[in-house]
This record gives C-alpha cells, structure tokens and sequence, in this order.
C-alpha cells in the first residue's frame, strides 16, 4: 500500500504541475493559431482513446465499473466541448485574433475534470 | 494540457491497480511490478515536465515498460484473467491517446472529430472478491459461473 500512496501522490503532483506549465511545441499544419493547435490535440487524443475503448467493448471487452465511469465523463466532455471548438476555429478563419469562447474554456476544462475523476476513482472501493 | 490529459490516462492503470487491490487486499509479485512500473513513469513524467521539454519520447519509453511488464503479468496464471483484461485495456487506451496526440501534432483537422457514442451503461465486469477462507465448490461460486473459456464474463 505504501508503493500505491507514493504512485497517487506522484500522478497527483504530476497532474498539478501539468496544469500550471505548457510545453511549447510547433504550431501543426493547419492550425489557425497555438490556443487551436492545443485544443486540437486535447481533443484528438481524448477521441483516439475513446475509439479504441469503443472498439474494444464491441469487440467484447467488459469494463470494471470505475474504468466505465471514467470513460463515460470523458466521452460526455468531448461530446460538448467538440462542436464548441469547431465553431471556434472557424471564427478563427475570418477573426485571427477572436478570443478563445468562455464556453469553450469550460468545456475544455470539463475534459481534464473528466481525466481527473479517472485518478479518484482509483480510491473507490 | 494535452499532456495532462494523457497523464490522467496513464493513472487508469492505477485505478484498475487499486480496484485489484481493495477487492483482494494482496499485492501479487506481479502487480507490484507493475505499480514500480507505474511509479517511475510517473517520476519520468514529472521529470520531464519540470525540465520543460517534450515528453513524447518519455511517454513512449513508460508506455513500452509498462507493455513488457503486462506481458509478464500475462504469464503469471494466479492473476485473476478479467483483472489483467482491465490492464491490458487501460494500456491499449493510453496507447491510442498518444497516438491520437502524436497525430494532432502533425495537422489541425476539427472535421474528424465526430460525435462519440454514449458509453453503454448495462455492462461492467464484476469486481473480484477476497479470496474466502474456504473457496466454494466451483458450482456455487457466480463469478465462475458466468466466465466463458477465456476468462471473460459473459
């Protein structure tokens, strides 16, 4: 259990110190400014890992239940922020400089909510 | 924030890790291997973002650490078989959001991204129970009964 402690405690560090420093990477192709490159690849990953949760289930994978329920809230949360984010980045086309959508912003931040819950059901019996 | 999408996906791992473990309140050999596994990724990581540099080569040197180790685990025969299915997903799905990462870094294409469907909520694996003091004859024990050759529940 003391193992278990240190592996929560240093997911958990590494969570917080993840929200509080961005890694500067290039611009991608397409990518209409670094706030659209970051979300887009926020959403990207989040959808790949769902597709093959998806894919996995109907090939017969049967979750244990914490491992369901974080997915589910994550898929939930990409399901809203999604169409949120497309809107913006076609804003992005005609107003370079549009300022990232409040609802956005809180929808993205749903997502890592999402991602967060993933860690606390850890602690769930 | 991408990378802390992906680390909150790596800790599925420990979540199926300590679902194993209130349930049986053992740590086999071959899970602590894991969890050592998990602890110096989550080191690696760490390391990584407060030296401010990328992580994408980390995450693929924890990630195929992580892999070697589940295979062992795989040999281990006292592991009960629908716990190592929850490992091998989580590492499957940690696997796909890097590559799902890897991807957005090279192009920004919101097109692709559709609309994902519901997340059944009908079926889940049972957890498993504490080993009792006197196992059960097999015909009385339900979560035998309901498993097919593989391990799985039906």
């Amino acid at each position: 259990m003391k193992k278990l402690a240190i592996l929560f405690t240093i997911a958990t560090v590494v969570c917080l110190a993840a929200c509080q420093k961005q890694v500067t990477v290039p611009v991608p192709a397409n990518a209409l400014s670094s706030t659209d490159a970051y979300i887009n690849d926020v959403l990207q990953s989040g959808h790949a890992a769902a597709v093959q949760y998806e894919n996995d289930v109907k090939g017969g994978f049967v979750p244990a239940p914490a491992f369901k329920a974080a997915m589910k809230g994550l898929v939930d949360a990409l399901n809203i922020a999604d169409p949120l984010y497309q809107a913006y980045h076609e804003t992005l086309k005609t107003n370079p400089t549009a300022a990232e959508p409040p609802a956005l912003s809180s929808a993205m931040s749903n997502v890592s909510t999402a991602l967060g819950n993933v860690s606390a059901s850890a602690t769930q019996k | 924030m991408p990378l802390q999408l992906i680390v909150g996906l790596i800790t599925t791992l420990a979540s199926t890790l300590m679902t194993v473990l209130t349930g049986q309140n053992v740590v086999s050999q071959k899970l602590a291997s894991l969890v050592d596994s998990l602890v110096a990724a989550g080191a690696t990581l760490f390391s990584a973002f407060t030296s401010g540099g990328t992580v994408t080569s980390e995450l693929t040197t924890v990630l195929t650490t992580l892999q070697t180790e589940l295979a062992a685990a795989k040999q281990d025969t006292s592991i009960d078989p629908v716990i190592l299915d929850q490992i091998a997903e989580a590492d499957k799905v940690v696997s796909a959001a890097i590559g799902g990462f890897q991807q957005g870094e090279q192009t920004t294409d919101p097109s692709t991204l559709t609309p994902l469907p519901p997340v059944d909520d009908t079926t889940t694996a049972t957890p498993p129970a504490a080993p009792p003091a006197n196992p059960p004859a097999p015909a009385e024990h339900p979560a035998e009964q309901s498993r097919d050759s593989s391990g799985r529940f039906n």
